[in-house]
């Protein structure tokens, strides 16, 4: 007979532990779209990358189709670098190592291939913080990234 | 700034990874941490029928002190919340989160719940979408 308490009964199996070290977490992606939250969500993750000691990815993503024209494709890259481009310089400043891109797709569907192809083991993202009607209606990239991404998500308020 | 952790726990399976998760994290930030367990009263019961919420707080208690201990197994150490409420304790959570002035929330993206294709657990969507300081949804 087994003597073990009730506690035991709490945790049915021991599940394998990985081995994590301080640096748990190497990357972040942090996609940026340029609105008023971006300059809070930017903040915050480069003060969040200081203490955690990861890298930071600024991502920027044109909502347009693939098949879009390619010199189409070209121009709008081009064309908005710059924001993703500021939000690096200023982790930059703060001496965090951080990179900058833009990619063309849908938003939600291109952080989560991002997150996944890259090897992304962090993504910060901004919340509108929309009423549950707005949501309903509108419907949000955040919402969707939180229930699919292969990785922890950040959810900055 | 010093954060201030809260980690919600729900003795489900996947608590002690998502505990551990959480302990590696708060060494990697610093700052101090805090569990939390919501005791869910079934909100149901026939009127009039008096709820004796005992032995649902002393299983509460019983989780509280298994994910503890987690926590000092991973050489962290933790304070413990026992709440009690009806409904979706995710409410419970954000308030306290709220009114103790906690700057992160560490939630699993499923717990307890049977419903499998489920891709975020209820009390993880409550929380995730009410929260007022910013939340993060670690997978197990």
């Amino acid at each position: 007979m087994c003597a073990h308490s009730g506690e035991e009964s709490l945790i049915v199996a021991p599940l394998e532990t990985t081995d994590v070290g301080p640096e748990m977490f190497q990357k972040a992606l942090v996609p940026v779209d340029g609105s008023p939250v971006t300059a809070g969500l930017v903040a915050y993750a480069i003060g969040f990358a200081k203490k955690a000691g990861c890298s930071l990815t600024f991502l920027y993503i044109v909502d347009l189709p693939q098949t879009a024209p390619a010199a189409e494709i070209e121009k709008q890259k081009a064309a908005n670098m710059k924001i993703p481009e500021e939000s690096r310089q200023k982790a930059a400043e703060e001496g965090v190592a951080s990179s900058s891109m833009v990619e063309i797709g849908k938003p939600a569907e291109t952080v989560i291939c991002m997150a996944d192809r890259e090897k992304f083991d962090l993504i910060i993202l901004g919340s509108r913080g929309y009423s549950r009607l707005k949501r309903l209606i509108v419907g949000s990239v955040a919402d969707k990234v939180m229930e699919h991404a292969p990785c922890p998500v950040l959810i900055f308020r | 700034m010093v954060e201030k952790i809260l980690v919600p726990v729900d003795g489900s399976k996947v608590m002690e990874r998502n505990v551990k998760f959480a302990c590696d994290i708060v060494k990697a930030l610093g700052g101090t941490m805090t569990l939390i367990h919501v005791v869910v009263l079934p909100a149901s019961m026939e009127p009039g029928v008096p709820i004796d919420p005992t032995p649902l707080e002393q299983a509460g208690a019983r989780i509280l002190e298994a994910a503890q201990k987690i926590v000092e197994d991973s050489g962290c150490k933790a304070d413990g919340i026992l709440e009690t409420d009806f409904g979706n304790a995710g409410h419970r959570i954000v308030r306290v989160a709220q009114e103790k002035g906690f700057t992160l929330i560490i939630i699993g993206a499923r717990g307890g719940s049977k419903i499998v294709n489920m891709l975020l657990g209820s009390v993880c969507h409550t929380v995730a979408y009410n929260a007022t300081c910013p939340v993060l949804i670690v997978r197990p």
